[in-house]
């Protein structure tokens, strides 16, 4: 039972008497629905669910619960070059468990590709088109097979990192994209710099964007201290956030990794690292988050030596109560925005309250 | 400032969660959005990597934005299509082989109907009694092909949608194909045949996770054939996943090694499935070490695929093969790293940036080559005297770096990498504008066709005197001896006929402005007025289209003009001998009326009070544009009469005292139109107002910048002054006096303004002598038509007096 019930009754009784009764009532079914249910007034924050196996799990449920939008937008694909075939292909296409049980009632597919895909022959010219009609087909297949009649897919969004050198490729794409799939509003993440230079890197022929407003660092840096966020530097970028010609969505990170450097060079990222795995292989270092490998060992894929430095990166809960505060500040009073948090399936969910996820969000 | 996404997408090898072992991988790189200002590819490639090891490694080379490189068809001939050619020389050409193998449908192969226009001369060579085997076995392949493991996911764009894998061929039944291949097994004409067809059956029993089956398939139908072993290793390579299955690591380590090294379009599957073993154990099993014969592939595995430690590495596969082509491709990897360092291109657009760059013990690297060289055995003595040099010149030795080049001779194919290295040491060691060892650099490059066709080296020498140039204060020089550089074309030959025609694209030098200081124009009126110009200087000013004189003459005219020194200016434009290269032959005598608007996207004359109108004896007859397509707020005017009239409407202040306030205002009106805010910045700014934004904000990636930020509040200052001589004068009318306060207020703007959260509101206040002026207006100037017009038309101004 939602508080939003309650006070609708509330309202309706005028007896005093009945009305204390039913106060008591509402109160003691609150105490004892608390604990399973949760609050769902906020209703403004999805998730980006990025993992190539879609499986819902209880904790998962409740994030999708608390965000209140019902909404999540889920990696469908990456288009990648591949190089036995030399021709653009899906990896990772996403794969849902038989009979998923959805609660989210509206799902986004996302598509990111590389951008070498869009300077590559098949992502070039008069093959563009075919490109967008190849991807706009797999989605509608994955759709089809998986989502039809559960839940709703009315935006597809494309995740690509274009540069001068791809941008009219990737602008091309998007257009024909949106001819293959009329029916469906088109959205593209946005960087920051994007947002500041937009004269010069163009807006992207799309229905709405999602501003990224994460791993902004200096992530080659062994001096750097966190590259996922760092305000100090996003701060510079959010100036003419109130000028962007496009409606706008804001993703926030929910985050941490590892990155290794070797003789003050990055080497890799680490995922998935539990303080077991830290402390079988490495030792605290002086430095804040920073840790040195204490013998050769091979971890997720990365051989590491001994004597390789590891830097922890995480969120804070003020930093990013920060950053969105930075962003609410910049964005135009009169333009809401939705929230949504890179990604659901991060152990940093549990770190972060209900409250604290809905008050950062707009 | 940082290139996060690059980084990420070269370190998703590191990073992608794998399903290796039904041969597909399936990853995703995990990286989601983020910073990425501008990744390009920046460096000049003086030497070219990709001639310097096999096609085979071409993948496997320093690319930087993206771990592996991209293979062009040509790079690599299909090994599986050359044993095929071999097999039936004299029976298949192998353009018929390639119809057979990859076009002709599966249909076909089954006798479906429908498939009967294939029923050709080949089908009919198919058809013989000595070739069914080949097409039986055809027949499976085809089928078999779009089967995948019970682990994996496919390819192609059906890639994880299950239902799907077989197109229109829809499920296959991996058991009944197992059947069939073992069925061709035992028919099987010769070892050849036997393989190909004990190839399907190891697959398809892994596929169908009967592992312990698939190794034994492979140990006792592969055989390695002298006709060819393509399909020996590919079976090996579906064994070895089988291995992995049942845990037996160190099998399916020595044979993914195997694989690796024998099959080159398999080296980026095993090198995937590899990641996956137990790396741990493996360095510690004494069966791994005695079984590997493949030590230079493992070390090159671990130093690339698992981003080991290089030069241990590389150190490890010297101790056994110093000829192993493991270790050139390392070398020449690493050598590609140190210069995309050493010359770097960085455009002026883009943030400076920390590249993926060589590792810091280059010196290490140094000494290792030195070393390699002196051991006999070293057969590829010219690829590490390149890498020796290029650590060299890392290490900011560059005579060492000279020196090891000088005392070796390399043979005919590495000639061209030596001298362009050469070259390319020595003009970058010129650190200042020295004219003369610019010059021998250009005839260096201009006499060598292996210097002036390869479009990197030439890139590099003239960006770097670009370089100088502009580090001395004369951009315009700077951009003159620029060329555009993308790297992504660098396999083209540079076209040296050419070299005189066409400089670097530059917003600045196309739309001048920023050219409008002294110092720059002096720096480039001395560079093009050399008694005794290099070659390369002739070069570089033949690439300027208009006449290099009058192109200073007019910027000095122009920058004189704007500072009000008229006289000097009308000299400077005298001077210039094609004007109609610079502005046209009228002017708009509209530019000394006044709008009440700001400007906005229509023309001026819309807006204008018409106020010239009244002056035309004086300032002569308005120009007619008649092309429809030429807008009038683009019309460059005769900079000579523009500056002339100017001059003319000050003396006439001065000697027709009954006009002075109309005069002035007319400057200051003139003064106004040409600043940052008129319609007529054209004249002063060489910008037209489709670009005026462009003078809002500092060059893109400049950023915050004050060095790309010319002060030129003065423009506004000057037409201030004459508005307040023309609002002092005695004479003139209260119409005009009354249209120069509302100038003053425009010239003295002081806005306040805030939002208010909480109420939704946002507040405006007129502030300063923005406030005086219009109070003056409101109190002494009510009276007047152009007040009213005034409360009219602007909106500020009567909410203000309201």
């Amino acid at each position: 039972m939602s508080t939003d019930v309650n006070s609708i009754f509330v309202i309706d009784f005028q007896h005093d008497y009945m009305r204390y009764i039913f106060l008591i009532l509402c109160s003691a079914l609150l105490l004892i629905s608390c604990k399973e249910d949760v609050k769902n007034e906020g209703k403004n924050y999805s998730f980006y669910h990025w993992s190539t196996n879609f499986k819902p799990t209880n904790k998962t449920d409740q994030l999708i619960k608390q965000g209140g939008t019902f909404k999540e937008y889920v990696r469908f694909f990456d288009l990648v070059i591949d190089q036995n075939a030399d021709k653009v292909y899906p990896v990772a296409t996403v794969q849902f468990e038989e009979n998923t049980s959805f609660l989210a009632t509206e799902i986004v597919p996302v598509i990111y590709l590389r951008n070498e895909v869009f300077l590559h022959e098949e992502g070039s010219g008069n093959n563009i088109q075919k490109l967008a009609l190849n991807t706009a087909d797999k989605i509608k297949r994955i759709q089809n097979k998986h989502l039809t009649g559960e839940v709703a897919v009315r935006e597809i969004q494309i995740d690509c990192d274009w540069t001068d050198s791809t941008r009219d490729n990737f602008f091309t794409f998007l257009k024909s994209l949106k001819n293959q799939m009329p029916g469906y509003s088109i959205s593209s993440t946005l960087r920051l710099h994007q947002v500041k230079y937009k004269d010069r890197t163009g807006v992207p022929p799309v229905d709405k964007v999602v501003l990224m407003a994460y791993n902004v660092g200096d992530l080659g840096s062994v001096e750097e201290i966190n590259s996922i966020l760092s305000n100090q530097i996003t701060a510079q970028y959010l100036e003419e956030l109130d000028e962007y010609p496009l409606p706008f969505d804001v993703a926030l990170p929910l985050f941490e990794w590892g990155v290794l450097y070797r003789d003050g060079k990055l080497k890799g990222l680490l995922r998935d690292l539990t303080p077991g795995l830290l402390e079988s292989a490495f030792a605290k270092a002086e430095k804040e988050n920073s840790y040195t490998a204490t013998s050769d060992s091979y971890i997720n894929g990365i051989f590491i030596y001994k004597g390789d430095h590891l830097r922890v990166e995480t969120i804070t809960k003020d930093k990013l109560e920060e950053l969105a505060a930075m962003i609410k500040d910049a964005a135009p009073s009169n333009r809401d925005y939705q929230t949504i948090y890179y990604h659901i399936n991060t152990s940093l969910t549990s770190k972060f309250s209900y409250d604290d996820l809905s008050s950062f969000a707009k | 400032m940082m290139i996060f996404r690059l980084l990420l997408s070269k370190l998703w090898l590191l990073v992608l969660p794998v399903v290796a072992f039904g041969n597909t991988v399936n990853n995703t790189n995990g990286a989601f959005c983020g910073w990425d200002p501008a990744w390009e590819d920046n460096y000049y490639p003086i030497v070219d990597q990709f001639s310097l090891v096999s096609p085979d490694f071409h993948a496997f080379l320093n690319c930087p934005d993206s771990p592996f490189c991209s293979i062009t068809v040509d790079d690599q001939k299909s090994q599986n299509m050359a044993e095929w050619t071999t097999y039936y020389k004299g029976v298949f050409t192998e353009k018929e082989l390639i119809d057979i193998i990859y076009k002709r449908p599966v249909g076909w192969f089954l006798d479906q109907e429908g498939f009967e226009s294939y029923n050709d001369e080949i089908g009919d060579k198919l058809n013989k009694p000595e070739n069914l085997f080949f097409k039986k076995y055809l027949a499976l392949a085809k089928i078999s092909q779009h089967a995948s493991s019970d682990k994996s996911n496919g390819s192609g764009w059906y890639q994880g949608e299950r239902d799907y894998y077989g197109g229109d061929a829809g499920k296959i039944d991996k058991r009944e194909l197992l059947s069939k291949a073992l069925e061709l097994v035992a028919t099987a004409p010769d070892d050849f045949m036997r393989n190909r067809a004990g190839f399907q059956a190891v697959k398809l029993s892994h596929y169908l996770q009967e592992n312990e089956v698939a190794i034994r398939y492979f140990n006792t139908i592969l055989k390695k054939s002298p006709t060819g072993n393509y399909m020996y290793y590919r079976a090996m390579e579906e064994m070895a996943g089988a291995a992995f299955n049942n845990n037996n690591q160190v099998l399916a380590a020595i044979s993914y090694l195997d694989v690796y090294d024998q099959l080159p379009d398999r080296r980026y599957t095993a090198g995937v499935s590899l990641r996956f073993l137990n790396w741990d154990l493996l360095e510690n099993s004494y069966d791994f070490k005695k079984l590997n014969d493949n030590n230079d592939v493992k070390s090159f595995f671990k130093a690339f695929h698992g981003r080991g430690n290089v030069l241990r590495e590389m150190e490890n596969i010297s101790r056994e093969n110093v000829n192993s082509p493991y270790l050139d491709v390392l070398a020449v990897r690493w050598l590609d790293q140190m210069q995309s360092e050493v010359f770097e291109h960085t455009s002026n657009y883009y943030y400076g940036d920390d590249e993926d760059s060589a590792d810091s013990n280059t010196a290490a690297l140094g000494f290792f080559a030195k070393d390699l060289l002196k051991n006999k055995n070293l057969k590829n003595r010219d690829l590490w005297t390149l890498i020796l040099a290029t650590t060299q010149l890392y290490n900011q030795e560059n005579n060492k770096a000279l020196a090891t080049l000088e005392n070796h001779k390399p043979a005919v194919g590495f000639k061209k990498h030596f001298k362009r290295l050469k070259a390319a040491i020595s003009f970058m060691a010129i650190k200042s504008l020295d004219r003369q060892a610019i010059n021998r650099s250009y005839e260096t490059i201009a006499s060598d066709v292996d210097l002036h066709i390869h479009k990197p080296t030439v890139a590099a020498f003239f960006n770097h005197i670009s370089a100088l140039y502009n580090e001395a204060d004369n951009p315009i020089a700077s951009i003159l001896t620029s060329i555009n550089y993308d790297s992504y074309t660098n396999n083209e030959k540079y076209d040296w006929a050419g070299v005189g025609a066409t400089h670097g694209y530059s917003w600045e030098y196309d739309s001048k402005y920023h050219y409008l200081r002294d110092d720059y124009i002096n720096n480039f009126d001395l560079f093009i007025s050399r008694s005794n110009p290099t070659a390369f200087e002739k070069t570089i000013l033949k690439r300027m289209k208009a006449a290099p004189k009058d192109y200073v003459h007019d910027l000095r005219g122009t920058y004189y003009m704007r500072k009000d020194l008229l006289e000097d200016a009308v000299i400077e434009f005298k001077q210039v001998k094609s004007p109609e290269v610079f502005w046209e032959k009228g002017l708009r005598t509209e530019i000394f009326s006044a709008s009440i608007k700001e400007y906005m996207n229509v023309p001026f004359i819309s807006m204008s009070n018409g106020f010239h109108e009244g002056y035309s004896a004086v300032l002569g007859e308005n120009v007619l544009i008649e092309e429809e397509d030429l807008e009038r707020e683009n019309y460059k005017d005769n900079k000579i009469k523009l500056t002339e009239i100017l001059i003319k409407l000050k003396q006439l202040a001065q000697t027709q005292p009954g006009k002075t306030a109309d005069y002035y205002y007319m400057i200051g009106n003139a003064w106004y139109n040409m600043s940052h805010k008129g319609w007529f910045m054209n004249n002063s700014y060489y910008v037209g107002n489709n670009n005026r934004n462009e003078l809002a904000g500092s060059s893109y990636g400049d950023d915050d910048s004050d060095e790309s930020k010319i002060d030129d509040s003065f423009i506004m200052y000057q037409a201030n002054d004459y508005f307040l001589k023309g609002l002092q004068a005695e004479s003139g009318s209260r119409e005009t006096k009354a249209a120069i306060l509302f100038m003053l207020a425009k010239t003295n703007s002081c806005e306040d303004g805030r939002y208010d959260y909480d109420t939704n509101t946002y507040t405006f206040n007129i502030c300063g002598q923005h406030k005086d002026y219009f109070n003056q207006l409101n109190n002494e100037y009510s009276d007047t038509k152009y007040y009213r017009e005034v409360l009219k038309e602007c909106s500020w101004f009567k909410n203000y007096v309201n």
